[in-house]
């Protein structure tokens, strides 16, 4: 059975069937989100959140497009709102335990390094900060593009589809893209 | 220095790069940190989603669609019971009007309605006298 095949069925009123759509793509659709928030909880959130707006627009979907690449593009865009509403107050105000720095992170930290010598986790901590503030300081289009590229591994082909744009487009973005990063981490490694 | 990281150059091309790092602080230091940005991401993708997601997803949306018929019925339950209310109190005002008309009625009789009161002793002349 094919994903249209279980959409018609869902359309039918066979509100199980989703299940099996969330199954298929909900660590593609993590992947993204995670690309662009840098925490596993808000990802998680996140994922939960497109796979319900998802479900209440199932009816919009014609088909046009393959099911993951409309899928993908609301991955995108609830990553873009979520991080759009992450003003200078919410920040202020937000609990502790959702910064993209945060716990979370250093437990994740703590679970891929060996390294018993505590200089030497804050410095490759800080080493995280600075290649998340950089990928948080690129342009909507350049993150959006490297994140489909570099976490969901996505052809160019596909990325430009998702995005609604032509392949030279995304090449250029993605060019755009890995010299900004370049630039800033090179501004972070000369403070040290 | 991309192309280098993605392996993407000729050998030929690969050694000269190497050669140049030798011997460039700078773009040791560029190519250095490229490959940290391309850990931290290879580190974020190990991560898993929350192996209960597509659970929660279907139970929310189950929760969504009963809240909206409950909704409906909520919005409905004041409308029902005012009008109810004005039902009972129209019926109470016509059965009490059916009640008073059956027979229970008394007209005044005509000596009470032809008393003059002004032709009436004032009580002050019974206390007078």
């Amino acid at each position: 059975m094919d994903d249209k095949d279980i959409i018609a069925l869902i359309l039918k009123g066979d509100r199980e069937k989703y299940r099996l759509l969330v199954e298929k793509y909900q660590q593609m659709v993590f992947r993204t989100c995670l690309g662009f928030v840098h925490n596993k909880e808000d990802a998680d959130d996140l994922t939960q959140d497109v796979f319900i707006r998802a479900y209440q627009s199932l009816s919009g979907f014609k088909g046009n497009s393959a099911f993951s690449t409309w899928l993908y593009r609301i991955a995108v865009n609830a990553s873009l709102n979520r991080i759009r509403k992450k003003s200078p107050l919410n920040i202020l105000f937000r609990k502790p335990g959702r910064t993209s720095a945060n716990i979370k992170e250093e437990e994740f930290f703590y679970q891929l390094k060996d390294e018993d010598n505590p200089e030497e986790i804050l410095i490759r901590e800080e080493h995280i900060k600075w290649v998340h503030r950089a990928l948080e300081s690129l342009p909507e289009k350049q993150r959006t593009a490297i994140v489909l590229s570099k976490y969901d591994e996505l052809p160019q082909k596909e990325i430009a589809e998702i995005m609604k744009i032509s392949e030279g487009a995304v090449e250029a973005l993605l060019q755009r893209a890995k010299r900004n990063l370049r630039l800033k981490l090179g501004a972070s490694q000369k403070k040290i | 220095m991309d192309a280098y990281r993605e392996e993407k150059l000729s050998p030929d091309m690969k050694a000269l790069v190497e050669d140049h790092i030798r011997s460039c602080s700078e773009c040791a230091g560029i190519l250095r940190m490229g490959i940290l940005a391309d850990k931290v991401i290879e580190r974020e993708k190990q991560l898993e989603p929350d192996p209960y997601l597509s659970t929660r997803v279907i139970g929310l949306i189950e929760s969504s669609e009963n809240k909206a018929e409950t909704g409906f019925i909520t919005i409905l339950r004041p409308v029902l019971m005012t009008l109810s209310l004005a039902a009972a109190v129209f019926f109470g005002i016509v059965l009490g009007n059916l009640t008073r008309t059956s027979g229970n009625f008394q007209p005044i009789p005509v000596e009470l309605a032809l008393i003059n009161d002004s032709a009436m002793e004032s009580i002050e002349v019974l206390s007078i006298e």
